[in-house]
């Protein structure tokens, strides 16, 4: 077995360069301000959390009667919500000409 | 010899541990230009590809799923960038660049010379020869450490290290008695 070192002292890259170059490296080493996209997965909690609190404002807007509805036609909102519920634009025309 | 890196510095750095990183930096930048070197033959260029892939690696460390097989990861990402940009360039262009660039950057004619001879005695080896022969004589690695990193027994990286030097003495040899091996 050939037991002895090559001399590689010749490619060695000097102290002062080496500690540049070990600067630069730190400096570009530093990761990119995380977008909404790599956020997503930790604020999916806040996500679901929004999510449920739509779906439910929805609920008591689905279990309404057409009467209930009937009887705020006037309020454009509740006009909007019936339209949304029902398919039909009659409340919403009649509270659009109510203006 | 450096002391092996604990896996709790890779796992650190990856909670973006800044010191940790810079400790990663530091022990892993060096053989990272070995590497590259090994595979380019350029200095100038092996520096600049071992800043870019220690910087890529750091920014994506999440990725390396075994942090006690870190220095293995780490580098296969540096040979495989070096080996995309040997592929990109001509051989022709990059012994024009070899001879610049150790001119260059070498203090002085002494210097150059040997450094000259050096790169051109590498070029007789085979790229593991000189992953192994340049990270056991100049990074002082040992036959486990290259063994790990390489993904080789250590009986092989001590036979791949003898008929590497065994090599570039003859190379050197050859060159120092006025050969024409610098091609």
């Amino acid at each position: 077995m050939d037991d002895e070192r090559i001399n590689f002292s010749a490619l060695e890259v000097p102290a002062g360069r080496w500690e540049a170059l070990v600067q630069r490296t730190l400096e570009r080493s530093r990761p990119a301000p995380p977008t909404v996209w790599t956020q997503l997965p930790r604020l999916r909690g806040a996500v679901f959390a929004l999510a449920a609190l739509a779906l439910l404002s929805w609920v008591p807007a689905l279990s309404w009667s057409n009467d209930e509805l009937a009887e705020t036609a006037a309020d454009p909102a509740v006009a909007l919500m019936q339209y949304s519920v029902s398919g039909d634009p009659t409340a919403l025309l009649e509270s659009a000409h109510g203006w | 010899m450096a002391a092996p890196l604990p896996p709790e510095v890779v796992l650190r750095a990856q909670q973006g541990d800044r010191a940790a990183i810079e400790a990663l930096v530091r022990r892993f930048l060096r053989p990272a230009y070995l590497v590259a070197l090994s595979v380019v033959r350029l200095p100038a260029e092996a520096e600049d590809l071992a800043q870019e892939s220690v910087a890529s690696a750091m920014r994506q460390l999440e990725a390396c799923r075994e942090p006690a097989r870190f220095a293995g990861w780490l580098l296969t990402q540096v040979r495989n960038r070096a080996l995309n940009q040997l592929a990109a360039r001509g051989v022709r262009q990059r012994h024009a660049d070899s001879v610049q660039a150790a001119e260059q950057g070498a203090d002085d004619l002494e210097r150059v010379v040997l450094r000259q001879q050096l790169l051109a005695a590498l070029e007789a080896l085979t790229a593991q020869q000189r992953e192994v022969v340049l990270l056991h004589d100049m990074e002082s690695w040992t036959h486990a450490e290259i063994a790990t990193s390489l993904g080789m027994s250590e009986v092989n990286s001590r036979q791949v290290l003898s008929v590497a030097r065994k090599a570039l003495r003859a190379k050197l040899t050859e060159l120092d008695n006025g050969g024409t091996g610098h091609g």
